[in-house]
């Protein structure tokens, strides 16, 4: 009841807020929130159920936005455009994964930040990409002759895909797929042990959370109309994971509360110049040290007081 | 044949500066349990703290070196205290994810206090040296003096004094470390605080022929990381091995490719390491039990 109450008050801020504010400010910081949170859900996949660590996220999020952004430039329709950068960046995630996920802890966290050092650094140093500037004027997306050029109907787009990646992984969660990448995450020898094909499972977690960074990517490049190789760094990625722990790390819905809610902040705190990188850092802190559930916890708590 | 020479020992001062990063890693990883993602960021607070000494106090750096290695050993044990004593019964990750956030803050700190801009850390000669037709600056040697110094240092600390023996015990059992009587939290502290310094050490040495910025950490940290895994993770022996191994292959590699590719030649070793021999060149087959 409790949870239902939360998700139907959730959906219905979602769905109608940025249309009653109606403030186009408002509307680009949920459009820009919303593709987080699809980046975010995918890493709470991986990193929340399935117990692995990847400081390389930005950079699948962003080789997307390239892929997606050159094709379309290069005359091809947008739908077509969008779909291969995505599918094509699950590829190369799958490859990764199958090369990178033979490690685990530690080791993970390392791999995942060479391999995105390297995809940007290749970006960096190419001539399609734009080099170290950026890819400009990447076309808005049209479907079916609608163009969409941002504003509401850009937002409503966006959270579609967002309902849409938060059914499928809600589906995947309550799967025995899910219950076996959470043996993984509890304890991967004794996993392994249960004959819980741990390696595959954990090449399929990355592969998925792969997808979801790349699909957001596209959003986001089209969207803004440029991306550049700054997008793919280490700190970016550290950011998708402040979202997932401040919001509550292993839930689909903190991963949309920590998305959100960092974006906001974030656009808020730039008033402030420098502090809105030692913001991120504090609120991480804090999180872990006194509410190692994340804010969705802290909602929980509140909704269920009210209950009572 | 001197060119060769002259690189070498480039190779060599870039080299030590990683293995006392790899070897701050390592006494975390082993002490702790703890992947240290803020190690560069000590380094860059240590480099930064050496300038406040050396520069702005205007202290010479014989005494500057020693009220810096001080202020960072304080803390080091001040950070353990308040950001991971709280913490250290926790998972792998949420701890990993603390020293994340311990990354962000001494990165920021350091940018609100000093700016963005580059500064410049006097060195301690700019003499040069010239023997059988190689000219080799004498702050270059000083960075591989002071670094076998810690090294000897360290290693006088972990097999002779009672603090390090005990460190040493709580790195191999924990549980039975405190049994016999270790208060295992101030062990804790204690290695937090010898990586800070270890950090600062190599931050006043190397900033002289690099520049002093808040952002210079970061990929430090990630080549400490590369020496430490390069030479097996949790080893003493591997970290310095691992270290000047890197500096060396580096500084060759850099001069056979283009220097825009030049980070990519140590996060190619990164990635081939963990992938052919993960537990390093010196590391032995770790079987794990459930």
């Amino acid at each position: 009841m409790k949870h239902k109450l939360l998700s139907g008050a959730a959906i219905t801020f979602l769905l109608t807020a940025p249309a009653l504010l109606n403030d186009p400010f408002i509307t680009h910081l949920s459009i820009r929130a919303a593709t987080y949170a699809i980046v975010v859900m995918g890493l709470t996949l991986f990193v929340g159920y399935t117990g692995q660590i990847s400081l390389g996220h930005a950079a699948f999020f962003g080789l997307a936005a390239y892929i997606s952004g050159i094709l379309s430039k290069l005359g091809v329709p947008y739908a077509l455009a969008a779909l291969s950068a995505t599918v094509a960046t699950g590829v190369v995630g799958a490859l990764v994964g199958l090369v990178v996920l033979r490690t685990s802890g530690h080791y993970l966290a390392l791999a995942s930040i060479a391999v995105a050092i390297i995809i940007q650094t290749l970006i960096k140093n190419a001539e399609i990409t734009g080099g170290p500037s950026g890819l400009t004027a990447i076309p808005s997306p049209g479907i079916f002759g609608f163009e969409l050029a941002g504003g509401l109907d850009y937002y409503y787009y966006v959270l579609a895909f967002l309902a849409l990646g938060l059914l499928i992984l809600h589906r995947i969660v309550g799967s025995r797929t899910g219950d076996a990448m959470q043996a993984i995450a509890n304890n991967e020898l004794a996993a392994q042990s249960l004959g819980i094909p741990v390696f595959r499972y954990k090449v399929m977690s990355f592969t998925i959370s792969v997808l979801f960074a790349a699909l957001a990517g596209t959003l986001l490049g089209h969207y803004d109309g440029f991306v550049d190789p700054d997008r793919l760094g280490t700190n970016s990625s550290i950011l998708f994971l402040i979202m997932a722990f401040v919001g509550g790390i292993g839930s689909l819905p903190g991963a949309l509360l920590g998305a959100f809610s960092l974006t906001i902040m974030e656009e808020y705190a730039q008033e402030f110049g420098q502090y809105n990188v030692l913001a991120y850092g504090l609120m991480l802190a804090l999180v872990i040290l006194f509410m190692p559930k994340g804010l969705i916890a802290l909602v929980q708590r509140v909704l269920g007081r009210e209950g009572k | 044949m001197t060119e060769i020479f002259q690189q070498l020992l480039y190779g060599l001062s870039v080299g030590s500066t990683y293995a006392l990063i790899a070897l701050g890693i390592t006494l975390v990883y082993r002490g702790m349990d703890l992947i240290n993602f803020a190690q560069g960021e000590l380094f860059m607070a240590g480099a930064f703290l050496g300038y406040v000494f050396h520069v702005d106090m205007g202290l010479s750096i014989w005494l500057a070196l020693p009220c810096a290695m001080a202020s960072a050993l304080a803390f080091g044990a001040l950070l353990e205290r308040v950001f991971l004593r709280r913490i250290e019964n926790a998972s792998p990750l949420t701890l990993f994810m603390m020293t994340v956030a311990l990354f962000i803050l001494l990165r920021s700190v350091a940018q609100l206090i000093f700016g963005s801009s580059a500064y410049r850390f006097p060195p301690v000669s700019e003499s040069v040296v010239r023997v059988a037709q190689m000219q080799i600056s004498v702050q270059h040697l000083l960075v591989i003096g002071v670094s076998l110094l810690m090294m000897a240092a360290l290693y006088w600390l972990f097999t002779k004094t009672s603090i390090g023996l005990s460190a040493r015990a709580v790195a191999q059992d924990k549980t039975t470390a405190r049994m016999m009587g270790i208060n295992v939290s101030r062990i804790n502290a204690f290695t937090y605080a010898l990586s800070a310094l270890l950090g600062t050490v190599a931050g006043i040495v190397y900033a002289p022929i690099a520049v002093l910025s808040f952002d210079m950490g970061n990929l430090i940290m990630l080549k400490g990381f590369t020496a430490a895994l390069l030479g097996g993770l949790g080893l003493v022996s591997g970290a310095v091995f691992g270290g000047y191994l890197l500096g060396i292959i580096e500084q060759f590699g850099t001069l056979a490719l283009s220097s825009a590719y030049k980070d990519m030649v140590s996060f190619s070793i990164l990635l081939l390491v963990i992938l052919l021999k993960p537990n390093g060149l010196l590391g032995k087959k770790v079987v794990k039990k459930v």
